[in-house]
């Protein structure tokens, strides 16, 4: 029998605040133990306690502390509208901590790429990464100043970071793609943010040679690889689980 | 402690829980979340002849207090399932069934014949109401005639038990579950999704990769419960059915037995609430000491005790012996 390591958990929310754009923040403390979760991994937060909307959504677990869960969202919808009317107190439940974290930590320096609030996917790896004494540099884009809300993060870990902007607003004007030519092959690439950005990494990864890891979105059911809804085509045509055998995949082994 | 026990087709049940086809894989994810062998039973992912990629994505889509999917059957196929899956499945304590699928009432047979010496599959669901692949499956659940002959077909073949999951995209499912019984199956399952679609108004066009997916979850309740309800109300304990559709709560659960369900199955609430079917046990369990049931079979069918002539009060010994035979308490008035 394998380790029961999937916790359906009480949290109460500690914080849930608007930085800026559509974007939010979310501190929650869980109620019970929960493993410590890796890199790459993600929770699924219970919206409503009636049916409507019945689903739970899934959110990369950005960073934690001794006592509570970050996370970061976009309010998009009905989920993370209801999301957004979280007082500080009240209490839902999460199932945690979901995915494999099956990033590349090989190499020396790390680019890690993050387009809007996809940067959340990728912030615990870049403490991970700089725990095991690697170089790291966050590449952060968006379509204008107010969409980088989580420059407050990059800043208070200290991280070095190169902006991009679709207007200029702030950074350089363009597309984060563009970075891939300012660091050589010798930097390994993790990236995490819309399909489209993916893709245009990807294409790039190919012809510049770098190493590229991505992780995935998906529209999820259960996020505990039963509900088969979240599937991408493997680079064999064969569908992979994003919540399960993911979300973080070598790009070389799915079909964007 | 109250006795959540039931005996269905000659089988034993630790209780009458099970999780529903497609919701919980093959029970092998689920051993990380909590002991698998308390449910009742587990009813597998739909296992086909030869391996089914599934559907493109979108495959699925939320809907007010429900959601559409469209996974399209993706399985290993029968070889590899017995392969690879099995023998994980194997040391988990409680009763296996297999969601079996064809494309022709050939592979039908093949699939169960190919499960008949794995002990551990007690039973088959036969999957004739898969709202989501183009051959097969619902082609045999919406003709009466051609699900006869196919159950027919099966029950020849094999030994164990078979239970058909009957669609309820069918203008009446009495008629279906007359064909069941009258051709031998040993259980029927009502209902499997409603048929819907959803369009996405920001890019005008529909929402699912093959436009059309099947609804499930709270929003179908009353569905099922209805159709429970009409053909217990045809066949009485002639056949056992096994209710699905839209249960979350053990109240949930309380409407489709006293509708005439034997045993329940939790599905898309898996998705959302992933010890549903462990609450319904305990809500089961809680509610008969409460209420001094002592037996389970005591409530499937409550609700009809003014519609039936005759016996209203049952006992768990004649309830059991009427399914042992088969059945002989018509209870349509």
């Amino acid at each position: 029998m394998s380790e029961r390591d999937f916790r359906d958990v009480r949290v109460r929310v500690a914080e849930n605040r608007f930085i800026s754009g559509k974007l939010w923040f979310m501190r929650l403390e869980p109620l019970g133990s929960v493993p410590k979760p890796k890199a790459g991994q993600f929770l699924m937060l219970e919206v409503s306690s009636t049916y409507d909307p019945m689903g739970r959504r899934a959110f990369a677990i950005a960073d934690y502390d001794d006592k509570s869960l970050w996370i970061y969202y976009d309010v998009v919808g009905r989920g993370t509208g209801l999301m957004s009317l979280f007082r500080e107190g009240k209490e839902v439940r999460a199932f945690l901590p979901l995915g494999k974290g099956l990033f590349n930590y090989e190499g020396d320096r790390h680019l890690l790429i993050g387009g809007g609030v996809g940067l959340a996917g990728l912030t615990l790896l870049g403490k991970e990464l700089r725990t095991l004494g690697k170089e790291v540099v966050f590449v952060y884009g968006a379509k204008s100043k107010e969409h980088l809300g989580m420059l407050e993060w990059l800043k208070r870990e200290g991280f070095e970071y190169i902006l991009y902007t679709d207007d200029g607003s702030v950074g350089r004007r363009g597309y984060v793609v563009e970075a891939l030519r300012d660091f050589g092959k010798d930097w390994q690439i993790s990236a995490c943010g819309p399909y489209p950005m993916l893709k245009a990494l990807y294409s790039q990864a190919k012809k510049t040679g770098h190493r590229l890891y991505l992780s995935l979105e998906s529209r999820m059911a259960c996020g505990w690889g039963v509900c088969l809804g979240c599937v991408i085509k493997s680079s064999e045509g064969k569908f992979l689980r994003v919540c399960y055998e993911g979300p973080v995949f070598n790009a070389e082994s799915v079909r964007l | 402690m109250a006795d959540l026990s039931i005996e269905l087709f000659g089988i034993r049940f630790k209780n009458p829980v099970w999780v529903a086809s497609g919701t919980f894989g093959y029970g092998i994810e689920a051993t990380r979340i909590y002991d698998v062998s308390k449910l009742g039973a587990v009813v597998t992912k739909g296992i086909s002849l030869r391996p089914r990629p599934g559907n493109e994505t979108p495959r699925i889509i939320e809907t007010p207090c429900g959601m559409l999917n469209s996974i399209g059957l993706q399985n290993p196929g029968v070889e590899s399932f017995l392969k690879e899956l099995y023998p994980q499945i194997e040391k988990i304590d409680t009763h296996f069934i297999a969601n079996v699928f064809g494309e022709s009432e050939e592979e039908y047979v093949e699939v169960c014949l190919a499960l008949e010496s794995a002990h551990k599959i007690v039973a088959y669901e036969l999957n004739v109401s898969c709202p989501n692949v183009k051959k097969g499956g619902i082609v045999f659940g919406h003709d009466p005639k051609v699900l006869g002959s196919l159950v027919e077909r099966i029950k020849a073949k094999i030994r164990k038990p078979l239970l058909v999951k009957l669609s309820p995209n069918v203008s009446d499912i009495t008629e279906f579950a007359k064909v069941c019984v009258d051709s031998g199956a040993d259980g029927l399952v009502l209902i499997n999704t409603l048929l819907g679609m959803r369009i996405n108004i920001r890019k005008a066009r529909p929402e699912l990769s093959t436009k059309t997916g099947g609804l499930s979850g709270p929003a179908i309740l009353p569905v099922a419960v209805r159709m429970i309800w009409q053909t217990f109300e045809r066949f009485g304990f002639r056949i056992p059915i096994v209710g699905v559709g839209g249960i979350t709560t053990h109240e949930d659960a309380l409407e489709h037995i006293y509708a005439g369900a034997s045993a329940v199955q939790v599905g898309t609430a898996n998705f959302y609430e992933p010890f549903a079917p462990l609450k319904v046990i305990e809500g089961l369990r809680e509610f008969m000491e409460r209420e001094g049931v002592e037996s389970f079979s005591k409530l499937v069918g409550k609700a009809h005790r003014l519609d039936i002539k005759g016996d209203v009060n049952l006992s768990q010994k004649t309830l059991q012996d009427s399914f042992r035979k088969g059945g002989d308490t018509e209870c349509r008035p």
